[in-house]
């Protein structure tokens, strides 16, 4: 199985784990590592242990879902990503983006070919809605056979 | 007629939202969730929302209660049944008008006055518990389960 590593500013990892335990429950191969003023001392090596030990128990490769594209968890995890392989960043994670490849790395073998599925997902999630695409009468779905 | 291909039935306040969007549909992969719901069988805005929760390529009815009874039986074959209600009246009542609802899951039901908290996310008042018993007499078999991923909690809860 494909690890999975989530790590960002504050608690934007520890409220993602929060959210997706209320969505999806508790998950396998699924770390967070708080980047936190207290502990930032200790963050890169943190990090490092615990890339280290997801990446020793999953054969496939981690992928390391990230904040925000520059921020120091990110540049961390891209030092890291020097020297262990079958390590992939994604930045500017968000919560449909990890639910729906809980699922997708079920089976799945090739780490990149996850990642760029996590962009894609992560992207097409970005939406705006407007009370109008809520209030006009229903669309019937309709089955040609059956009910 | 062949029996509808009903794959689980669920009691959830919420209906189609995140967990059964994202995790239940998933992992049952049905192609057709059914709610089953006299309120929501007349509010076009509830069930615009619940459309957009529904994952690509699985279609939503929203019934009454009465009409899931009257139409159930002309369900396909092809058409993988996940029914939604809100209580265990509704489900009774499904029952009792002939839906073969063999697996029933109880996800969450709201604590409010006069009810009591029995399992993590189930709270059910005696009317709630008289429904249940009915509906082992009938021969469903209840489970209590939030998600897939979380453990299946002892039923017997309902009736302590």
């Amino acid at each position: 199985m494909v690890g999975f590593i989530l790590t960002g500013h504050g608690n934007f990892a520890n409220g993602i784990k929060s959210a997706l335990d209320m969505v999806a429950g508790d998950q396998e191969a699924f770390e967070i590592v708080p980047f936190e003023g207290s502990q930032a001392a200790t963050y890169g090596d943190d990090l490092r242990a615990a890339i280290t030990k997801m990446r020793g128990e999953c054969e496939e490769g981690v992928i390391v879902f990230v904040d925000l594209l520059g921020g120091t968890p990110f540049n961390q995890s891209m030092m890291i990503a020097s020297d262990v392989d079958k390590l992939e960043i994604v930045t500017g994670s968000n919560l449909p983006m990890i639910i729906e490849l809980l699922f997708a790395r079920n089976g799945a073998t090739d780490v990149t070919a996850l990642a760029e599925q996590a962009v894609t997902v992560g992207q097409q999630a970005v939406t705006r809605q407007s009370l109008a695409s809520v209030m006009g009468a229903a669309d019937e779905d309709t089955a040609e056979d059956g009910i | 007629m062949a029996e509808p291909n009903i794959l689980l039935t669920r009691i959830d306040n919420r209906l189609i939202h995140g967990q059964v969007a994202t995790q239940w549909n998933s992992t049952l992969g049905s192609n057709l969730i059914l709610v089953a719901n006299d309120e929501v069988a007349t509010n076009t805005m509830r069930q615009n929302l619940m459309k957009m929760a529904a994952p690509t390529g699985v279609q939503t009815r929203f019934f009454s209660i009465q009409k899931t009874i009257d139409v159930i039986h002309k369900a396909s074959p092809a058409q993988k049944i996940f029914i939604v209600l809100d209580s265990p009246q509704d489900a009774l009542k499904l029952v009792e008008g002939g839906v073969p609802i063999k697996k029933l899951n109880i996800g969450n039901m709201h604590m409010a006055d006069g009810k009591r908290q029995v399992a993590t996310t189930v709270a059910v008042d005696d009317d709630d518990v008289e429904c249940f018993r009915k509906l082992q007499e009938h021969g469903v078999e209840l489970s209590i389960q939030r998600v897939p991923s979380t453990p299946v909690e002892d039923t017997n809860k309902l009736f302590a």
